[in-house]
C-alpha cells in the first residue's frame, strides 16, 4: 500500500477546472518532484493532499486514511469534522514558498508552538525537540531571534524544522526555494537533501532541476491539471515521452546551466 | 467676566466629585468591556463564511452607527419601560451602560474586524497546516498579531467613552457632568463649575492615556529572551 494514494481527483475554482482527474501514488520513503509550468495545478494538488483545499471528485488517502472526508453509510464522501482533519493534517508537514513563519513568535516558539498546542507535549519536551531540530538545520544559535531578523534561507530552514517537529510521515514542499536569493538556495536544498537521505517521504514542487535529477525517485510533469509524465529522473530528463515535457525541459534547462 | 475664584476652589477641592468620578470610570470600563466582547462576536460574524451571520453583523453596524447615541440612551431608559408595559424597567445606571456598550460594540466590531484582516491569511494557513484547529489558530496565531492593530484604536475608544458617559446626565445618572449641572443650577456659577468638571475629565483622561501607553508597550514586539543560554547554563 502506498503512503499517498490520489485517485482521479478533480478540483474546480468556480468554472475553472484546475485538476482534471489526477491519480498518483507515492510509496513511503519516496521523493517525488512535481514539475510543470506556472498555473498547471501543482500548488493546488499539494493543498488538496492535506485538505487545505476541498476536492470536487475522486479521493485522496494518506496512510490509508481519507483526509478531510469520511464515507457515510451509502459510501458517499462527507466532509469530516475539523478536529479530525486537523489531527490527520498534523502528521503531514508542509513548507511554503514564502516560509510563513509566525511573525509574533521567536524561532524557537515557531517550532515548539504546534507540538505543545496540537500534540500536547510539555513545554520542556517541546523546547528540547525544537532545539534539537534547530541544531539539525544549523540554526540553534538563532533560537531567540524573530523571523524578520533572519535571511530567507534561514527562515525556510526554520520552517522545515517547524514542520518536522510534528514528526510527519509525509512532507509537502511548495517551491521552497523560489522566493530565495540565488545564493541562499543551496542551504535549503542541502537541508532537504539530508531529509530525503534519512528516508522522509517527500512531494516537492520545484524548479530546481538539479535537485529533481539527483534526489528524486520520480519526476512528474503536470500540465493543465493533469499528470502527463511520471518517470525516474534519468529517463525523465534524457528521454521524456510527452512533447510538452520536452518543450518544458527545453525552456527550463538551458537557463539553469 | 467675573471669575469667582472662591466658588472655583471650593468646588475643586470638595469631595462631591469623588463618587461621580468613580461612577464615570466604572461605566466606562463596564461599557467598554461589554463592547469589546460584542466587538469580537461582531467581527467574527462579519468575517464568517455564513451569509446570515455577515448580514446580522452588517445590520448591527448600520443601525447602531446610524442612530445618535443620546437617542439610544433615552430609548433604553424611558421608552423601553413604556414599550414593554414596565416588564423591563432598568435603573438609569444600567440602562445607560447598556446603551453605551451596544453603541460602542458597533465601533469595536469594525476595529477588531480590521485587526483580524490585517493579519496575512498565510499565517492562519501555516497554523492549519500544522494541525491546529480553527479556534486554536485564531487564539494562538491570528489574534496575538491582530491585537497589535486592535489595541491602539481601542485605547482611543476608551478615552472617547470616558467623555461620552457625560451624555448620561440626560437620564440623571450621577456621573461627573450631571453632578456639575446639579451644582451650577443651584449657584449659577456655570463657568467655575464647568471648569472643575473639565479638570476632572482631564485628570481621568490623563490616567487612561498613561494606562494605554503601558499596555501598548506590553504588546509591542517582545524583547528577545535568552532561552538557549538559560538551557545551556542550567
Ligand atoms: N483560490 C483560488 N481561486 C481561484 N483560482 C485559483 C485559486 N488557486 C489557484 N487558482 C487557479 O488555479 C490554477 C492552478 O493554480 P496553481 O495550483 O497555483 O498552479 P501552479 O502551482 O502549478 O502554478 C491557476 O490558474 C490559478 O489561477
Ligand atoms: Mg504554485
Amino acid at each position: 500500500m502506498a503512503l499517498v494514494e490520489i485517485k482521479n481527483v478533480h478540483k474546480r475554482f468556480g468554472n475553472l477546472e484546475v485538476l482534471k482527474g489526477v491519480s498518483l501514488e507515492v510509496e513511503a520513503g519516496q521523493v517525488v518532484c512535481l514539475l510543470g509550468a506556472s498555473g498547471s495545478g501543482k500548488t493546488t494538488l499539494l493543498r488538496c493532499i492535506n485538505h487545505l483545499e476541498t476536492i470536487d471528485d475522486g479521493e485522496i488517502k494518506v496512510a490509508d486514511e481519507l483526509v478531510g472526508y469520511a464515507r457515510d453509510k451509502n459510501g458517499k464522501l462527507r466532509e469530516e469534522k475539523d478536529r479530525i482533519t486537523s489531527a490527520k493534517r498534523a502528521r503531514i508537514g508542509m513548507v511554503f514558498q514564502r516560509f510563513n513563519l509566525f511573525a509574533h513568535l521567536t524561532v524557537l516558539e515557531n517550532v515548539s508552538e504546534a507540538p505543545v498546542q496540537v500534540l500536547r507535549l510539555s513545554a520542556d519536551a517541546a523546547r528540547k525537540r525544537a532545539l534539537d531540530l534547530l541544531a539539525r538545520v544549523g540554526l540553534k544559535d538563532k533560537a531567540d531571534h524573530y523571523p524578520h531578523e533572519l535571511s530567507g534561507g534561514q527562515q525556510q530552514r526554520v520552517a522545515i524544522a517547524r514542520a518536522l517537529a510534528m514528526e510527519p510521515r509525509l512532507m509537502l514542499f511548495d517551491e521552497p526555494t523560489s522566493a530565495l536569493d540565488p545564493e541562499l538556495v543551496g542551504e535549503v536544498l542541502e537541508t532537504m537533501r539530508r531529509l530525503a537521505a534519512e528516508g522522509m517521504t517527500m512531494v516537492v514542487v520545484t524548479h530546481e532541476m538539479s535537485f529533481a535529477r539527483e534526489v528524486a525517485d520520480r519526476a512528474i510533469m503536470m500540465s493543465e491539471g493533469q499528470i502527463i509524465e511520471d518517470a525516474p529522473p534519468e529517463q525523465f530528463f534524457s528521454a521524456p515521452s510527452h512533447p510538452r515535457t520536452k518543450s518544458f525541459l527545453a525552456r527550463i534547462l538551458p537557463a539553469q546551466n | 467676566m467675573v471669575f469667582d475664584s472662591k466658588a472655583f476652589f471650593d468646588t475643586l477641592f470638595s469631595s462631591i466629585f469623588f463618587v461621580p468620578a468613580l461612577t464615570t470610570l466604572a461605566i466606562t470600563f463596564l461599557a467598554m468591556a461589554m463592547a469589546i466582547v460584542l466587538g469580537f462576536g461582531g467581527a467574527l460574524a462579519a468575517l464568517s463564511r455564513y451569509r446570515a451571520l455577515r448580514w446580522l453583523a452588517q445590520g448591527y453596524l448600520g443601525f447602531f452607527r446610524g442612530v445618535p447615541v443620546l437617542v439610544q440612551i433615552v430609548f433604553w431608559y424611558n421608552a423601553l419601560p413604556v414599550l414593554t408595559n414596565n416588564a423591563i424597567n432598568l435603573p438609569a445606571l444600567v440602562a445607560g451602560t447598556i446603551a453605551l456598550a451596544l453603541n460602542e460594540g458597533a465601533y469595536m466590531t469594525e476595529i477588531i474586524r480590521s485587526g483580524l484582516i490585517s493579519v496575512d491569511p498565510c499565517q492562519r494557513e501555516a497554523a492549519r497546516a500544522l494541525g491546529m484547529t480553527k479556534p486554536m489558530a485564531m487564539r494562538r496565531i491570528v489574534m496575538p498579531q491582530a491585537l497589535k492593530v486592535i489595541i491602539p484604536p481601542t485605547g482611543n475608544q476608551f478615552i472617547a467613552m470616558l467623555k461620552t458617559t457625560s451624555l448620561l446626565f440626560a437620564i440623571a445618572v450621577p456621573e461627573i457632568f450631571s453632578t456639575g449641572t446639579n451644582i451650577y443650577s443651584q449657584n449659577f456659577k456655570y463657568f467655575e463649575v464647568l471648569f472643575v468638571v473639565s479638570i476632572w475629565y482631564l485628570v481621568l483622561t490623563a490616567l487612561l492615556t498613561a494606562l494605554q501607553k503601558v499596555i501598548e508597550r506590553r504588546f509591542a514586539v517582545r524583547p528577545r529572551r535568552s532561552t538557549v543560554l538559560a538551557q545551556e547554563h542550567g
